[in-house]
């Protein structure tokens, strides 16, 4: 209710300094037509004054005050025109100190807000020791007569404690905190060491983990030398320093488990993800479909190209996905494989059906032993590193180039291999074609998409399955991509 | 209009149903559709489909189970649509009665052969209970009564196996069978841990019947899942 009524009174700014400079006038003229010279001017400038120069809550009152004192000097005049002026300056100066209160209120607040902010800022930041301290603080300068102050070492930075914020300390301050903090000894005033300070520096922290160090500045000079008084002092600070400890405890376990919490819930995320975008993308591809069969031969070739370059971009996103899929079970789990026995042929026979359209306008040989191969492996990986190889071998060679697949035996191992006669890649880019996201120099790569994974995934792949796998320049132009796989599965699993 | 065959589709993606409505139109099938299991399972009791489209992630039950409760009386096939990458749940759907399944992203082609495909084996089954049949496509010609196999009109010899295996093709012939179902109607169900010999015997079929056998025409692959003979 108060709080309607307060947005009621307060007009704009400058609508209410007009309202106040033309009723402060129009006074003014009235007055001095009385024969009232001096009281007009003055009271105008009290009213400004106090409304526009003293802060806060006193403002409120000023304005007020005053303004009312010239309202009842208007009316005991029993001048009908002064009075109404004076109340309208009452109302106006009401106005104003209402509007400053609410505004001083609001500076209040924020600044409590502020205050808060910075608190659990800093809290989350230096994982609870600060707020472990500052409780400790509050607490303990309630409690005893000398003056504390906290120290915290953090790497090569000392921080004090200074109401609920940590500050770097000066140079030259450093040194007995740090002292105490590295050596675990007390030092300072009533010690051996440094005795010249201003204060009694004690260790913070336990045995095994010092993190700082307490200060004490005794209310009783003579109480420096007192070792019961001292004891005491140890005790909390020794108290404060397990505090701390299980805080730094309790820290890093959460941080390992956030990492492993992290892990899982990216690797299932992605899954997710994965799983999710592939619906719709079904969705799409199929509707595609269907717009190609309504159009029909008679729809423009434009059209027809607009589609067609639609469900290609389509097939990459698709085929990202899997990579991205793949790569995210080879980081994230310790790869099982489920490897079975599978004849050769089955696999690249997939791999080429799964790429027939983009593979459409290269010719493909496929070279394969002539006795049934079988080789131990997860055929779906197996397949997605030939997707791969051939998409690549696509991408990077020109139409109507011939892409050869070649699988033979070479002691214990079966070699597959991809070779196209696309531009090839630079000597010095060989070995480094299987790091993720490499993709060529760019004036290499304009114009063909890729995201840089492809290459990778096959190489954790084979590597997974036991095998290598190498990019080699190829005698008259193009690349070889090879990769073994051992024909024997390990015995020991 | 009244005797078009009859699709359920159990699917939640609203998107994903509209491209399955459109597509099954164009061949004038009639078309039911659910969003969940439950919704599924009482239309499928209500109008007995010919054939069900079923999503393996539906949002209030597991595919598997919708297909485990329909198969209690339901005899008509389902399909299953799911995703690349979950061979496993492919494999479980097979072994609980599903007949085949799409794999998410598929094309409109893909989809309508495999309703064609399932609406004949229901046909067939129908019709030829026990009965002979010669079976052809392409240039391979199977009769399973006299034991012949031919390849464009020349006479291939098979061993015992490798015809008991293309015959359970032949009778599945247009839909994925799983290795394990191979091995169970050709080895018998003591072999189960030689899944290998599958593999390898199909090799064989394979080199006898194709002419290319990295690109086969006829014996398919479906890589961790089993094989499909083609009989478009």
């Amino acid at each position: 209710m108060q709080h309607a009524l307060s947005r009621l009174l307060i007009p704009t700014t400058p609508t209410l300094l007009s309202i106040l400079a033309l009723s402060g006038l129009e006074l003014i003229l009235r007055l001095r037509g009385m024969g009232y010279d001096t009281l007009g001017p003055l009271l105008l400038f009290g009213i400004v004054f106090s409304s526009v120069f003293v802060d806060g809550i006193q403002g409120y009152y000023t304005a007020f005050g005053i303004s009312l004192v010239s309202a009842l000097l208007a009316s005991s005049e029993e001048q009908g025109a002064v009075r109404i002026f004076g109340l309208t300056t009452l109302g106006v100066t009401f106005c104003i100190a209402r509007l400053k209160y609410l505004r001083y209120k609001a500076i209040l607040q924020s600044e409590r807000a502020e205050v808060l902010y910075r608190l659990s800022r800093d809290l989350t930041r230096r994982n609870g020791k600060l707020a472990l301290l500052y409780s400790a603080a509050t607490i303990l300068r309630k409690e005893v007569p000398d003056t504390l102050d906290f120290y915290l070492v953090e790497g090569n930075q000392i921080l004090k404690l200074h109401g609920t914020e940590l500050k770097p300390v000066d140079e030259h301050l450093r040194t007995l905190p740090d002292w105490v903090c590295r050596t675990g000894e007390a030092a300072g005033r009533g010690t051996e060491t440094l005795s010249g300070a201003d204060a009694l520096f004690l260790p913070l922290g336990t045995d095994q983990h010092r993190f700082g160090a307490l200060s004490v500045q005794f209310r009783d000079p003579s109480d420096y030398y007192d070792q019961d008084k001292r004891k005491v002092y140890e005790t909390i600070a020794k108290q404060i320093g397990e505090a701390l400890e299980r805080d730094q405890e309790a820290v890093n376990g959460f941080q390992t488990n956030l990492a492993q919490e992290g892990e899982k819930l990216r690797s299932s995320l992605l899954r997710s993800l994965s799983h999710d975008l592939r619906t719709p993308l079904t969705g799409i591809q199929g509707s595609i479909e269907l717009l190609k069969m309504k159009l029909g031969e008679g729809d423009t070739p434009e059209n027809h190209e607009l589609l067609e370059s639609v469900s290609e971009e389509l097939g990459w996103l698709l085929r990202m996905m899997d990579n991205i899929l793949s790569l995210t079970r080879f980081e994230s789990e310790r790869v099982i494989l489920r490897k079975e026995s599978e004849p050769v042929e089955d696999v690249v026979g997939s791999a080429v059906r799964v790429l027939s359209k983009r593979l459409a306008t290269h010719p493909i040989e496929i070279r394969l032993p002539d006795s049934i191969l079988m080789v131990p492996m997860e055929s779906a990986l197996i397949e997605q590193v030939l997707v791969n190889l051939l998409d690549n071998a696509a991408k990077y060679s020109d139409p109507h180039t011939p892409i050869e697949i070649e699988v033979k035996v070479e002691g214990d191992m079966a070699v597959f291999s991809v070779s196209d006669r696309g531009r090839g890649i630079a000597l010095e880019d060989l070995g480094r074609v299987f790091e993720k996201f490499e993709r060529g120099k760019p004036e290499e790569i304009r114009g063909i998409r890729g995201t840089g994974l492809g290459l990778s995934i096959c190489k954790a792949i084979i590597e997974a399955h036991g095998g290598t796998i190498q990019a080699i320049p190829r005698e008259g132009g193009g690349t070889i991509f090879r990769f073994t796989l051992p024909l024997e599965v390990e015995t020991n699993g | 209009m009244d005797n078009a065959p009859l699709i359920l589709i159990i699917e939640d993606e609203r998107h994903i149903r509209n491209f399955l409505r459109s597509a099954l139109k164009t061949q004038s099938y009639r078309v039911l559709e659910a969003e969940k299991g439950r919704e599924g399972l009482s239309l499928a009791a209500s109008y007995v489909p010919d054939v069900v489209l079923l999503d393996l992630g539906l949002p209030d039950m597991d595919g598997i189970e919708v297909i485990k409760e329909l198969r209690v009386w339901f005899t008509a096939p389902i399909l299953i649509l799911s995703a690349r990458g979950q061979e496993r749940d492919k494999i479980a759907a097979l072994d609980a009665g599903a007949d085949d399944y799409l794999t998410k992203p598929f094309g409109v082609g893909e989809l309508l052969a495999r309703i064609r495909v399932a609406l004949r084996n229901r046909a067939r089954r129908e019709v030829t209970e026990g009965g002979g049949t010669v079976f052809a496509v392409g240039g391979l010609k199977v009769d399973l009564e006299a034991r012949r196999v031919f390849v464009d009109d020349e006479e291939v010899h098979l061993t015992p196996i490798e015809f008991k295996l293309l015959t359970v093709l032949v009778k599945n012939a247009g839909k994925v069978v799983t290795h394990m179902h191979l091995l169970r109607e050709v080895w018998g169900p003591a072999s189960v841990d030689q899944l290998h010999y599958v593999r390898i015997y199909m090799a064989g079929l394979r080199k006898k019947l194709e002419k290319d056998p990295a690109r086969p025409r006829y014996l398919l692959t479906e890589v961790g899942v089993g094989y499909r003979l083609a009989d478009e």
